[in-house]
């Protein structure tokens, strides 16, 4: 066997093994991880958002899951919540894209259902958060409650209100009157608190819901106080929608205000008109925002009660200087999570829930430290 | 050195057989040992799944009845202080769980840290209903029913708005937890398998070099054989010929080259050894000046003559006698055992007539006389060889000397 061949037979063998080597470790399978891709379409670019985008993508590294979040148009986000238009852009571009589902927050619960019916078409899931649109293929909600969150912020508000000096002596003036009527009593609800609480709520549908539980909540815990100081509204004889309406004067409700320093003027405005208010409720991140700063600006934080909704680092720095007494917190971290992971699930046909409630967390600047409040604060550093 | 080389050559091939079972003998080995690894593998990280698996379900299930005790506080069944207590057995069970779940080794960072949120969430939903707990003893002023009903409405609002969400988020993440888990579980049977290809691929592409390298060793081996083969046969060829030269040689030895009958060193062999114990008749004969026909015809023409002379001895007389030409022109007969002395006398007279007879040589006739001696020989006369022709020579030389063409016999002295 002369040189040159030899050269060749060994090259050919080292090829052969190089070249098995190589098939052996790159074959039998995808040549990536990702096992399916899912679309996550947002809202407006706020620290709530960016928080369901670092838990979509979260879910995304540990399911194995590509996700395109926000992409297909020029706006890198909707420009507000009501801007559906983009979302649209934004659908039909997963669409184009083939992915396996898409996890939205819509801004409508109508004007998506089209986009929603070419995705589904395709076979494309499509699971909601924060909201659910009334597209019936949507295969499940991720979201809390926004009566329950207008609620929770009403149970802590309640403490508050009632435990002011000028509503117990109300309250207390009324059970000393020696004849207390039906009539006494009514009259007497009408006049307590005047413009005890005000409301600012914010442009999205949300806050309807948000107000109503508030509402609701706060005339059942004062009802339900007054009746434990013996002045039972259920004795009245009175419809639960007409024992609402006796407390309506508590509440002050100003215009929906999408930006801080709108909701800032509007607060001012308020405060300045019900001299005798001592709570204020603001229904999102802006709304909160401009609370404070009017009620910092006002230098009224240890008069009134503040009681905002979501935890953006602003609303945080409020919190620790007591200008902000509570928030309402959500769990947009997990909503984007489980967004992504339901997406896995029904991509899977393993089932979904219906609906996840996520939960609403009342957190004051004494909850901190808590555990649970920093996994809801900074879920990626715990 | 040439066999040495292809001996060298055979022993490599031999080694290279030898070397190729111990290659496949190793392989096999080694393939039992990884194939075994692979399969330990496979069963360790079904085991841990299996185990981690079935751990954070039995958290899920713990969470599912306590769940069921808050209900049933809510709904006004059973006694309250009974069901707290049952659903704080619960919460230690979850919390035994969860040891166990950290006593589990190589579960991913992704699964833990799935697990670490869940089990958080998990703890802020035991302290809720702690607190509610606490509460409930308030408003209830230490009563053990739960007939409290508008505790009770507020009871409504604080599960859905505090208590549930706590409890079905936990569950999802622990479902989330178990999906992570499977979903490592098939990372690591893919990556098993991977390395199972891997592992097949490579004992493969070693057992076909091997191969290859066996066939072109046993090529080599093949031609080395060959060559040996024929290099054995070169030297057995080389061998019979130094023979038959040896064998001339030898004969050349003990042979005349011109009559081709046996020499003087030939006659010493064949006698030597009879003169002490043998009785025989022998005799010896020459031309009487042969030398005449050198000087007048040449020597090629002698030569010629003595060639005819010779073949007509061996023609007449070899079978009764063995003949020698010992030298020159003399020849030494020396007579079969069973012819007796007076033959050997007849015999001699034939000898000498058949030698003085003319010759036609070279289209020429010549003759000349001859003479010869003969002896009687008996046992121990002599003591070798060269004794006995000296005198048998010194009888021949009286015979020429008393004028040739005789023949004179020895007389032992």
């Amino acid at each position: 066997m002369n040189k040159s061949r030899r050269k060749r037979i060994i090259s050919s063998m080292a090829l052969c093994a190089v070249s098995l080597t190589t098939l052996m470790s790159t074959g039998c399978g995808k040549s990536s991880d990702d096992k399916y891709t899912v679309a996550v379409i947002t809202k407006q670019n706020i620290s709530f958002w960016e928080d369901v985008k670092d838990g979509a993508e979260k879910a995304g590294d540990e399911l194995k899951v590509k996700i395109l979040y926000n992409e297909g148009s020029d706006n890198p986000y909707p420009v507000g919540d009501n801007d559906f238009s983009t979302q649209i852009e934004y659908i039909d571009y997963a669409i184009k894209e083939g992915v396996d589902a898409i996890v939205i927050a819509p801004n409508d619960t109508e004007k998506l259902n089209d986009a929603f019916a070419r995705a589904s078409d395709k076979g494309i899931k499509i699971i909601n958060i924060n909201s659910r649109a009334s597209f019936g293929g949507v295969k499940s909600c991720i979201s809390s409650s926004d009566m329950d969150g207008g609620a929770v912020a009403a149970r802590h508000a309640a403490a508050a209100v009632l435990g002011d000096a000028s509503i117990r002596n109300g309250i207390a003036s009324l059970k000393a009157a020696r004849e207390v009527t039906p009539e006494v009593i009514k009259s007497s609800i009408k006049k307590l608190g005047k413009g005890t609480v005000g409301i600012i709520g914010h442009t999205a549908a949300t806050a309807d819901q948000r107000i109503n539980g508030f509402k609701t909540q706060s005339v059942t815990e004062i009802a339900y106080q007054m009746g434990k100081d013996g002045l039972d509204t259920s004795k009245l004889g009175l419809s639960q929608q007409d024992t609402a309406a006796l407390f309506q004067n508590f509440f002050v409700e100003g215009k929906r205000c999408g930006a801080v320093d709108e909701a800032c003027e509007e607060a001012k405005r308020l405060i300045s008109e019900n001299p005798s208010m001592i709570c204020f409720f603001a229904t999102n991140t802006n709304t909160t925002l401009g609370v404070c700063k009017a009620i910092e600006e006002l230098g009224l934080k240890d008069k009134i009660y503040v009681i905002g909704f979501n935890a953006d680092s602003a609303e945080l720095d409020y919190l620790k200087t007591s200008v902000l007494d509570g928030t309402v917190v959500q769990n947009p971290y997990n909503m984007g999570y489980f967004g992504v992971s339901y997406a896995v699930r029904a991509i899977e046909d393993t089932g979904v829930p219906y609906v996840l409630d996520t939960g609403v967390t009342y957190v004051t600047a004494d909850d901190l430290d808590k555990d649970y409040v920093k996994l809801l604060l900074n879920p990626e550093d715990f | 050195m040439a066999k040495k080389n292809a001996k060298g050559s055979a022993s490599h091939g031999s080694r290279a057989y030898v070397f190729a079972a111990i290659l496949v003998v190793v392989m096999y080995i080694v393939n039992a040992i990884l194939v075994d690894r692979i399969y330990q593998n496979n069963k360790r990280v079904s085991d841990r799944t299996a185990e981690t698996v079935q751990t954070v379900n039995r958290i899920s299930a713990e969470l599912s009845e306590i769940n069921g005790e808050v209900l049933s506080v809510i709904a006004g069944v059973g006694n309250r202080t009974g069901h707290a207590n049952a659903a704080r057995a619960h919460f230690s069970n979850i919390a035994g769980c969860k040891e166990d779940f950290d006593d589990i080794s190589g579960t991913s960072d992704a699964a833990k840290t799935r697990f670490k949120h869940a089990y958080t969430i998990i703890e802020a939903y035991q302290k809720q209903l702690e607190g509610l707990v606490s509460q409930w003893n308030q408003a209830g002023g230490g009563q053990a029913d739960i007939s409290d009903a508008a505790f009770g409405s507020d009871m409504n609002s604080m599960y859905t708005q505090d208590i549930y969400p706590l409890q079905v988020s936990a569950t999802e993440m622990l479902r989330t937890t178990i999906d992570i888990i499977n979903n490592d579980n098939d990372e690591d049977m893919k990556e098993n398998t991977r390395n199972t290809y891997i592992l097949m691929g490579l004992m493969l592409l070693v057992a076909v070099l091997s191969e290859v390298a066996i066939f072109i060793i046993a090529r080599r081996a093949k031609k080395a054989r060959l060559e040996l083969e024929e290099r054995e046969k070169n030297l057995r060829e080389v061998d019979a010929k130094l023979k038959s030269t040896r064998q001339k040689a030898s004969d050349l030895a003990l042979t005349n080259i011109l009559t081709n009958m046996k020499n003087r060193y030939a006659l010493d062999n064949d006698i030597s050894e009879r003169l002490e114990s043998d009785r025989f008749n022998i005799a010896v004969f020459d031309m009487d000046n042969f030398r005449s026909i050198n000087d007048t015809y040449g020597y090629d023409f002698g030569d010629e003559y003595l060639i005819a002379v010779a073949d007509r001895l061996k023609n007449d007389f070899g079978g009764s006698a063995e003949i020698y030409n010992i030298t020159g022109n003399e020849f030494c007969f020396v007579f079969n055992k069973e012819i007796s002395e007076s033959q050997a006398m007849g015999i001699v007279q034939s000898i000498h007539a058949v030698m003085s007879s003319p010759y036609e040589v070279l289209n020429l006739t010549v003759q000349l006389p001859a003479s010869g001696s003969v002896y009687h020989y008996l046992p121990g006369d002599c003591l070798n060889v060269n004794s006995l022709l000296v005198k048998l020579d010194t009888a021949l030389r009286n015979a020429k000397l008393n004028g040739g063409n005789m023949i004179n016999t020895v007389v032992d002295i």
